[in-house]
């Protein structure tokens, strides 16, 4: 493919190419997710070395084993950060990175975290995504911020939260299901 | 109600259901993770569910703290060790299932015909790319065989002498190195099957199209695999066999 053809490209259209063995289809994924990547890696772990390395892990993965994405399943923007989110997990539930979690939640409310508010105000897509949030209820709003961004079980999230764990699992699911409805709304999802 | 089995969850557990959402989010302990996969592998609805729940947790990472803007330099530290591993080509489409009836699990090990009744339709094309020369793919075979929890397999014709050795990772991904498949006719090539199921409904998947004069071939997996067969195909393969097998060799 051209540079044009590349940047023209739906990503069904690069993930074949990169199947094919097309370096630059991959550059060009990474061009497009690389940033949400990190950034979510970022957000889960609260290191940026230890982010970097879980994206570039990710990557990597879609190189030598393209076929483990599987484009009837959703998008590569989906499976890419699910990759990422995963292994940053595993990460952080890691023993060696518990300690830092610890640290960084004495500093991190496990109610209200306004600070994914502020950021999508810049962004159009982000604004969206605010506005799906907003249609969520306070407590799925927050059993989700805390199972996804701060990589907590829904257990751990039921004592943080102080609610019975069934309430919680409960409010994640229908959290995702009401945000899903939002994005359609939105525009930003079919 | 009772509650569900761990090891056969029926198509529909409403406990389960509750918790897609958090699976969704990674935010399972380890042994009810393992439940939820084994629920997924049996219930199509579920697994769309989760499916689409990632969809929408991946949007919320489009509202981060954090620049948006992926750093070059960290793609270039990416595209460098491009080259360290060699590629696991399978398909992009969802490998062919098939099942075998129950006197098929025998042959496998007898080599005698196999029926092959098509699930779905379609071929898995196993590829040896410039990406992957057979120098790379069988510095991969040898590198996957000192892996802990690596099973090494021979397969043989019945009574015959070992025509091939598979080497399988516990994640699914493995390696055929040839060590004795004759070359066949340009318009022939072997063909790979995978055995998984249980012993009353056996199903065979493909693993690969491996072409006429295999050398070493990588491919991947899912689920348990009990067993491994080799049949000859006139090109491209096929979806449904009544060929003999050509080799076998069962997984333990």
């Amino acid at each position: 493919m051209s540079d044009a053809q590349l940047r023209a490209a739906d990503d069904a259209a690069l993930a074949r190419a990169v199947f094919a063995g097309e370096e630059l289809a991959l550059a060009q994924l990474y061009t497009r997710h690389g940033g949400p990547c990190l950034a979510l890696a970022r957000r889960v772990l609260a290191d940026r070395v230890l982010a970097e390395e879980v994206v570039q892990e990710i990557f990597l993965r879609l190189w030598h084993e393209p076929s483990r994405f599987d484009p009837e399943r959703g998008s590569m923007r989906s499976w890419l950060c699910a990759q990422v989110h995963g292994k940053a997990v595993d990460l952080l539930r890691a023993e060696s990175a518990r300690r830092a979690r610890e640290e960084r939640d004495a500093f991190r409310s496990p109610t209200i975290d306004d600070a994914l508010e502020r950021a999508v105000l810049e962004l159009t897509e982000g604004e969206a995504v605010r506005r799906a949030l907003a249609s969520l209820s306070d407590g799925e709003r927050q059993a989700i911020e805390l199972a996804y961004f701060s990589g907590h079980t829904y257990r751990e999230v039921a004592v943080l939260l102080e609610q019975p764990e069934g309430t919680v699992k409960s409010r994640i699911r229908s959290g995702l299901l009401r945000l899903r409805a939002a994005l359609i709304d939105e525009g930003m999802r079919k | 109600m009772s509650p569900p089995s761990p090891n056969r969850p029926g198509p529909n557990e409403p406990e389960l259901d509750a918790l897609l959402g958090a699976y969704a989010l990674d935010a399972l302990d380890p042994d009810e993770r393992a439940r939820v996969d084994r629920y997924l592998e049996v219930n199509p609805l579920a697994r769309g569910e989760v499916d689409e729940l990632r969809e929408s947790a991946a949007s919320l990472a489009l509202a981060p703290v954090d620049d948006l803007t992926a750093p070059a330099d960290l793609w270039d530290r990416i595209s460098s060790r491009l080259a360290d591993e060699p590629r696991v080509l399978t398909t992009l489409q969802p490998r062919a299932r098939r099942s075998f009836s129950p006197r098929v699990v025998g042959a496998l090990a007898a080599v005698a015909a196999i029926v092959i009744v098509v699930l779905a339709a379609q071929v898995i094309v196993v590829r040896n790319r410039d990406a992957n020369p057979p120098s790379n793919l069988a510095a991969a075979f040898d590198k996957a065989a000192t892996q802990q929890g690596a099973r090494e397999v021979a397969l043989a014709p019945a009574n015959g002498v070992e025509v091939a050795r598979i080497v399988l990772l516990p994640d699914g991904t493995g390696f055929l190195k040839n060590d004795g498949m004759k070359p066949l006719a340009p318009d022939h090539t072997y063909q790979l099957w995978a055995l998984s199921g249980t012993g009353d409904q056996p199903i065979a998947i493909s693993a690969g199209v491996l072409g006429s004069s295999p050398s070493t071939v990588g491919f991947h997996t899912s689920g348990a695999v009990r067993g491994f067969g080799l049949t000859v195909e006139e090109t491209p393969g096929v979806v449904s066999s009544t060929q003999p097998i050509y080799a076998s060799a069962t997984v333990t």
